[in-house]
């Protein structure tokens, strides 16, 4: 379980998932603008006339390499894109242990709250209690938010991935 | 002019299996014919208004103009076909180009841009490939009709009507035996006999030689 020294601060919590949000976002649209790149390539090639002699091979062999060379790019994107994912999905295992470690702090901060008579102790228990509480409803949202850039990141990846593949078996 | 259309249906239905694979052939083939006439329509012999000339064998010479006439009307029948087939070719290269060039400017990788200018370097390469075959089929047919016309002219024609070959004499096959050493310069060109081989020279001089020294 990770000590209160370990978890990390709020403010750097929440820009590191805005980090990768955006992060994700840039590359989403990204792999948006290669699948359409790929649907340009493929109408091409729909439309091109063939001849009867060998002078259109070339030309359709350039088309076919830049469809080749286009998807080479994509994949290689949706690899960064695959990156920042697993990295906000670690992120979010990383807030989410730090979350768990806040609810055992407020068990002993209740456990202990019973055993003491002094008022004074008590109120300062009571404080401590709604700071960690705080603290556990911040990364609860930050959790959240984290798990739904990142749901929503995959569900764009998907479709882009789904424009790739369709018609693709030349 | 319908007439004119149902002879073009005919012809476009007579040559729908020409082949553009072909077609550099064809066109040896049509300017070796081509350049035939020439030559033959070019090297005729004077003749006056009854046939006379001082050429032995003229009129066969005027045949043999008319051959290469007729070859050539022959011939040339396929230039038209293949002149609208590369024109097809031309159009088709025109909208591939057309089509490349809209997609690409619509592109945003530059890789994938790269290979789009490989594609247009491609296609015009086989669009300049059908313009000079379209080029050449245009100077083809205006050669054609040229030395057509050349070879009608009144000058060129025997003036008895239509020139009849002499099968007693061939000046091509007389040619040739020059050309292949196999003459005897005092043989009469004009002799209808086969030529004699150079081994029966050979041995006729060697018979005589075994006579001895005359007188």
């Amino acid at each position: 379980m990770a000590r209160r020294s370990d978890i990390r601060r709020r403010p750097e919590v929440t820009e590191k998932i805005e980090t990768n949000k955006k992060s994700m976002d840039t590359k989403e649209n990204n792999l948006g603008t290669i699948a359409s790149d790929v649907e340009t390539v493929r109408q091409t090639l729909e439309n091109l006339e063939g001849g009867t002699v060998d002078g259109f091979d070339e030309t359709e062999k350039s088309i076919e390499a830049a469809e080749d060379v286009t998807i080479e790019v994509f994949e290689k994107k949706d690899d960064e894109l695959e990156e920042v994912q697993s990295d906000t999905e670690e992120f979010e295992g990383e807030i989410k242990e730090n979350r768990n470690s806040a609810e055992s702090d407020l068990g002993k901060l209740s456990d202990a709250s019973g055993k003491i008579d002094t008022t004074e102790t008590i109120n300062r228990l009571v404080e401590a209690k709604e700071t960690v509480m705080r603290d556990m409803e911040f990364l609860a949202a930050e959790i959240d938010r984290a798990l739904d850039a990142r749901e929503k990141s995959d569900a764009v990846q998907e479709k882009h991935r789904a424009r790739i593949q369709k018609g693709g078996n030349r | 002019m319908e007439q004119e259309e149902t002879t073009q249906d005919k012809n476009t239905k007579e040559y729908s299996e020409l082949k553009l694979e072909d077609l550099d052939s064809y066109i040896k083939h049509i300017e070796a014919v081509l350049d035939e006439l020439l030559s033959k329509a070019t090297q005729l012999p004077k003749v006056d208004e009854h046939g006379n000339s001082e050429c032995p064998f003229a009129e066969k010479l005027f045949t043999y103009k008319e051959e290469a006439v007729e070859m050539v009307k022959e011939e040339s029948k396929k230039l038209r076909p293949y002149l609208e087939m590369v024109k097809e070719e031309v159009e088709r290269c025109h909208q591939n180009l057309e089509q490349i060039r809209v997609d690409g400017s619509n592109l945003e990788l530059y890789e994938t841009k790269e290979e789009y200018n490989f594609a247009r370097e491609a296609q015009q390469h086989e669009l300049d490939r059908f313009i000079g075959l379209k080029k050449t089929l245009i100077d083809l047919l205006i050669r054609k009709d040229e030395l057509l016309t050349m070879a009608g002219e009144e000058k060129r024609k025997w003036p008895l009507g239509k020139p009849r070959r002499n099968e007693h004499f061939d000046p091509e096959a007389v040619l040739n035996a020059v050309l292949d050493g196999n003459s005897d310069p005092l043989r009469d060109p004009f002799d209808p006999a086969p030529l004699p081989s150079r081994n029966a020279h050979t041995s006729e001089v060697n018979s005589l030689m075994s006579l001895g020294p005359l007188g």
